[in-house]
Order: structure tokens, then sequence, then C-alpha cells
């Protein structure tokens, strides 16, 4: 019975979700693709489908490769297997980084640790800049001064990026939804 | 110490849309500048190891933070508070609160929120460019990886940040 259970495709799914979260490096979006390729060529869910439950996960706030398990998980059998996924791409970064973090205390001073992680920090500029640019490839004029309007509010007047994020999206909500109203 | 971890990453994971990359400006205001419980230095040594680290990268910076205040259970809840907040409006989103998407179009607030984020992702590369680039040796790494990264566009971004690495080590131990 318990055998039977462990081995039903659907709970299968938990290590493959570990192995992945295992084995990618460089964040979540780095992620879902495998994720994607992983799920379809298992015939678990198709690619329309798959399209579906990640863009409601992009939609939720968090981590993507966490949402999108967990969408994965309720489409094949509700709550608890989501929560389950959940689980498998939890650990490992979970655990990988409380090694991690042992070994910086104790060698975070040393010259070529520190020269290491200022490349790294290069190295995050380069791809921020390039997903800021796909970001805002489609930006019309208006998009760009809403974001020039942001980006005034948190660099000179200090406001929480919490508040900007709120006060940005709703300002242009308002804006795009009384342009229709007057036309 | 350990629930104050869990309440900073649930508010942090709320808010959080669009993956890690917009999550870092929140991050850094709430654990740099709100309550100030880690330095600039500290925030950027964090974002660098998170991304060279499995899994998703405002997740790794929360099990970081957690880990350093709580010991392990600190890490678990401050992780439990980034990943729970996306959970719960999924749920809902998707029992409850189902016939949200039937009965209206939410579109233009995706549209919205989309802007949103694009704000904070900037924000977040100008903190992060900012403090990279310090001379003209770190420039020079900068523009290649740039060069390279326009040239070659489905490069992996691990080689990138790997790159850079190395880059700044060749260049500072000539």
């Amino acid at each position: 019975m318990l055998k039977k259970f462990i081995l039903k495709n659907e709970y299968k799914l938990f290590f493959t979700f570990l192995k992945i979260s295992a084995l990618t490096l460089g964040g979540g979006y780095a992620m879902v693709p495998i994720i994607e390729r992983e799920i379809i060529k298992k015939n678990i869910i198709d690619k329309e489908e798959f399209i579906i439950l990640f863009s409601k996960a992009q939609s939720s706030p968090g981590p993507i490769a966490v949402n999108t398990a967990f969408m994965i998980g309720m489409k094949l059998g509700g709550l608890l297997l989501g929560l389950y996924y959940v689980l498998g791409v939890f650990i490992p970064p979970f655990f990988a980084i409380l090694i991690v973090s042992s070994f910086f205390k104790r060698y975070s001073n040393l010259e070529f640790v520190q020269y290491f992680l200022q490349g790294i920090r290069i190295g995050i500029s380069v791809i921020l800049l390039n997903f800021l640019n796909s970001l805002v490839k489609k930006f019309k004029i208006l998009e760009l001064i809403f974001l020039a309007l942001g980006f005034i509010l948190i660099f000179f007047f200090n406001i929480h990026s919490i508040y900007t994020l709120i006060l940005i999206t709703f300002l242009y909500l308002i804006f795009i939804l009384r342009k229709k109203d007057v036309f | 110490m350990c629930f104050k971890l869990f309440l900073i990453f649930f508010k942090i994971g709320l808010f959080s849309y669009g993956g890690g990359w917009s999550a870092l400006s929140i991050i850094k205001d709430e654990l740099v500048e709100v309550y100030k419980l880690i330095t600039l230095n500290e925030y950027l040594d964090m974002v660098s190891i998170a991304e060279i680290t499995p899994g998703p990268i405002a997740l790794n910076i929360a099990t970081y933070t957690g880990y350093k205040f709580g010991s392990i259970f600190g890490g678990f809840l401050a992780s439990l508070g980034l990943i729970l907040p996306g959970i719960i409006i999924l749920t809902l989103l998707e029992t409850v609160l189902y016939f949200l998407s039937k009965k209206y179009d939410l579109s233009k607030f995706y549209k919205s929120l989309k802007v949103g984020v694009a704000v904070l992702v900037l924000f977040a590369t100008y903190l992060i460019t900012s403090n990279s680039i310090i001379d003209f040796k770190t420039l020079f790494i900068f523009f290649s990886l740039l060069i390279l990264i326009i040239l070659k566009k489905e490069i992996h971004p691990l080689i990138i940040v790997f790159l850079g690495g190395i880059g700044v080590l060749i260049i500072k131990m000539l």
C-alpha cells in the first residue's frame, strides 16, 4: 500500500523538483524553463496548460519557482500536493545556504573571496540590466514617465520601495482607466 | 527575533512581484534602511552569494538572514515568511476568489503592476551597478560582460557571474 503510494507518479514528481532545485544555480528564472522541460517530457502537463499555470504563478508575489511548483501540485492533486512540491523546491537551497553561510563566516575576510564576490556583483549588474531591458522594451512614453517618476521617488525622496511600488502601480492604473472613460 | 524575521520576510514576500530581481530593492529597504539588521556591504555580499547558490535568490537571502540572527529555526521562519504570501494568494485565487478573474478583467492591473515592478528593478540595477563599478578595471569587466550578453542573448546567467568573479580575481592579482 505504502509502496504503491510512494511510487505514484504525482508523488515521484517531488524528487524532480528536489533535483531541479538542487542543481539549478542562478535564481528562480533559471529554474522555470527546466521545470517546464521536465514536466512536459514526463507527459504530466502539456505545454499550453503549463503556460497557464506559469502565468498564474507569475501574477502572484514571491519566488516564481516556488509558485510554479505549487501551481503544478494544485493542478495535479490539490493543496497538499502543491505544498509537497514546494517542499521539494525549498529543501535544497535551505541546506545549501546553511552550509555556505557557515563557510562564508570563516573565509569572508580573505582577499580573493572579496575579489570574487565583487566580480559576481558586476555580473549581476549586467544580468539586471539585461532583465530591465526585457521589461521596458515594450514600454511606451507614458510607462517610461511613470518609471522615471518612481525612480525619483526612491532615489531622491527615499520613499520605501513598497510604497513606491503601490503608488506607481495605482497611479498608472488610475491613469489608464480614466483615459478609457474620456475617449 | 525569529518572529520578527518571519514578519519582515512575509512583508517582503507579499510585495515582491515578478521574481527575485524586484525583491532586491525591497529587501535592501527593509534590512538595511528600516530595521538596520545588516550593512549595505553585507547586503551586497548576500546578493552575490545568493546568486551562486542553488534556489531562488530572495529565498536564499531570507534563509541567510534568518540563519544569521536566529540559527536554523530563524532561517526556516524567514524563508517560510517569504513564500507564504504567494502560496496563500494562489490558493485563494484558485478557490474562493476564482470568480475574480472570471468577472473582472485584471489585465489592466497587471499591466500597471509591471510598471511598478520595473521601477524596483531599475532601482536594484542602479544599486548593484553603482556599487560594483568602482574603478576603470571593474568598468572594463562590466562592459566586456555587457557586450557578451548583448551578443549572446541566451547565455546562462551563471556564466556571466562566474566570468565576472574570475575577471576581477585576475585583474586584482596582476
